[in-house]
């Protein structure tokens, strides 16, 4: 009875490596802590550099705007925005971020617990529906195509042998781990957040 | 079982934010105030804040060099775009872009920009920047908040140009149809003269209309720069924003007021300008022809009769008078106002401040710290070929170098 709690919690976790990726970029001297380009081509004399002409904090995840997450499920379901299978997003909107300032309501894009079991819950019947099985009729085996449509990119070896692995060793029903495997998608940060 | 569901799965993302933390990308932070709805709009700037750089004013014989092409790899071309996409058109990479970048590399960023800013998704993406920027959306009272992100998702989806926002004599009803806009003035002036606005930022004195309308189209807090906005003569005012010491200060309401140590008229002559075409607006943004300006001696200080705001003007004649001086040129109303910020040197670098805002998810305050050099030059390049549309604006905002860099620098670890 615990299998479903446990394939959840492990699936979710991978959901960690949904985290946008970092490439190594820039070379860092453990002496001094400066970086440099490690395209930089030796002996040519450098140009001024501009100091940066903003910063981007690193440290806050911040949710898309509620209009471009559904614009990001109706691109992976291959259906519209105004689809049956959006109505519980679209009733819980507010929680989920939406705005709607002639009422009072402001955008709240912070991700959190709550959003996020929320945000579960009510693409349930989105992982559930008729239109993601015509599009990937089994998960993992279709996570690329899944992936393409809603990270942009093709599934990784680490993406795909972290699935398999979790996968491997449990007994649950083939509905059960579709499920999982689609909730692990839509709810990692790579989808949900800029 | 289905509690337990509902609480392995807050565990879950516990411990899923724990991994993000874990791994050194990303934390969860606490709200940001920036993105909660302001019960009371506070429009002073009060001037003991340190003076910052005002967002720079684009001349118009400014020399225009066109951006780089960065030298990057294909890599981080797919990187950059990926960081942009998503706030910019909605959506992630596609098959096509991702085979272009890796058959053009860094070259391949401004033609996938132009393809970007001719999609449906961007016109959307613009309509959400004004949005946020006015806090418009949504009903009320009879009143449609989402007249002004309709005229924006106008302006993109028909090639307009941007200062449109300012001098449209149409509104858009929610089926992208021209219509009259809602006030019953007998102008228009795009998203100014749009109750949404008007009702949205009403407060006494017309301040917050006025803190609004130079924030979102001039990036400008009071007090702004003399030779952007000469002040009106100070014995034109209603005594009380004459002061410019605590021992000039006459009306006993505005006493406390003082500590700032500028004194009243050193904002208020410039925010008396500014509020001025508001006077016959009332506080759910209808046009009253016969508004006078005048204080309502029963009502709280600012306030005229009938849902109104008192003038700053001391003369009844001008106290009823539309007409104003906007950053140095006369104007008869709201409309003409819009015209002359649209046309301004400021209006196009603060759209790119706007811009960066937006798609990064910076605060206001965050965004007065952007190198004015950057806005200046991109307005530049955006407005080499006249009165720039806002893909114009944007495609030449994500091909400068320096923003790529800044991207790209924020994805890397280790990079302080």
């Amino acid at each position: 009875m615990l299998r479903r709690p446990i394939i959840f919690i492990t699936l979710l976790t991978l959901a960690a490596f949904g985290c946008e990726g970092t490439i190594n970029l820039l070379e860092v001297d453990p002496e001094t802590g400066e970086t440099k380009d490690v395209d930089a081509k030796s002996g040519e004399a450098e140009d001024e550099e501009l100091p940066p002409p903003f910063e981007l904090s690193r440290e806050s995840v911040q949710l898309l705007p509620f209009h471009v997450r559904i614009a990001k499920l109706a691109r992976v379901t291959g259906v519209g925005e105004d689809a049956p299978i959006f109505d519980d997003l679209m009733a819980a909107r507010y929680d989920l971020g939406d705005h709607n300032y002639a009422q009072g309501i402001g955008p709240n894009l912070q991700w959190n617990a709550s959003k996020m079991a929320l945000w579960v819950e009510s693409i349930r019947p989105v992982c559930q529906s008729d239109a993601m099985r015509q599009r990937y009729p089994f998960l993992p085996e279709h996570l690329n195509e899944m992936l393409e449509a809603a990270y942009g990119r093709e599934a990784t070896q680490d993406d795909l042998a972290a699935y398999e692995d979790v996968l491997a060793d449990t007994q649950i029903s083939e509905e059960e781990r579709y499920e999982a495997v689609c909730l692990a998608v839509l709810t990692s940060t790579e989808f949900v957040a800029r | 079982m289905k509690p337990l569901l509902t609480m392995f799965t807050a565990l879950l993302a516990l411990q899923t934010l724990a991994a993000c933390e874990q791994r050194g990308e990303l934390k969860v932070t606490a709200d940001d105030p920036e993105t909660a709805v302001e019960a009371d709009f506070e429009p002073f700037e009060h001037p003991d804040v340190p003076e910052k750089t005002p967002t720079p004013i684009v001349e118009e014989d400014s020399v225009v060099e066109p951006a780089e092409t960065p030298d990057i790899s294909q890599e981080e071309t797919t990187l950059y775009l990926r960081s942009i996409s998503q706030m910019l058109v909605g959506r992630p990479l596609n098959t096509l872009e991702n085979e272009q970048i890796a058959t053009e590399g860094a070259a391949a960023i401004r033609p996938i920009l132009e393809d970007w800013t001719s999609s449906p998704g961007f016109a959307d993406a613009a309509r959400y920047m004004i949005q946020q920027k006015l806090r418009a959306s949504g009903t009320r009272d009879g009143i449609d908040f989402d007249l002004p992100g309709n005229l924006v998702r106008h302006i993109v989806t028909n090639d307009l140009p941007y200062s449109t926002i300012l001098t449209a004599d149409y509104c858009i009803d929610s089926a992208g149809e021209e219509t009259a806009c809602d006030t019953g003035a007998p102008y228009t002036a795009g998203v100014l003269t749009t109750r949404a606005f008007l009702a949205g930022n009403a407060s006494r004195f017309n301040l917050g209309r006025a803190s609004r309308m130079m924030q979102v189209f001039a990036c400008r807090h009071y007090p702004m720069e003399d030779d952007l906005q000469p002040r009106l003569q100070k014995e034109s005012l209603i005594p009380m924003f004459q002061a410019l010491t605590p021992d000039e200060q006459e009306v006993e309401e505005a006493k406390d007021a003082f500590g700032n140590g500028h004194g009243c008229y050193t904002c208020h002559g410039q925010f008396g300008a500014h509020a001025q075409p508001f006077v016959k607006f009332d506080e759910s943004g209808i046009w009253v022809e016969s508004a006078t300006g005048k204080q309502d001696p029963e009502g709280e200080l600012g306030r005229s009769v009938d849902g109104l705001m008192t003038s700053h003007m001391l003369v009844d004649t001008e106290k009823a008078d539309e007409g104003t001086q906007i950053f140095g040129e006369r104007v008869e109303n709201l409309a003409g106002a819009g015209e002359v910020i649209a046309d301004s040197g400021v209006f196009v670098p603060c759209t790119v401040r706007n811009v960066i805002e937006h798609t990064f998810g910076l605060s206001d305050s965050a965004g007065e710290e952007i190198d004015p050099k950057l806005l200046s030059a991109v307005a530049a390049r955006a407005s080499a070929n006249g009165d720039p549309g806002l893909d114009e604006i944007v495609v030449e905002t994500f091909v400068d170098p320096r923003i790529i860099d800044v991207v790209l620098r924020s994805k890397s670890p280790g990079v302080e």
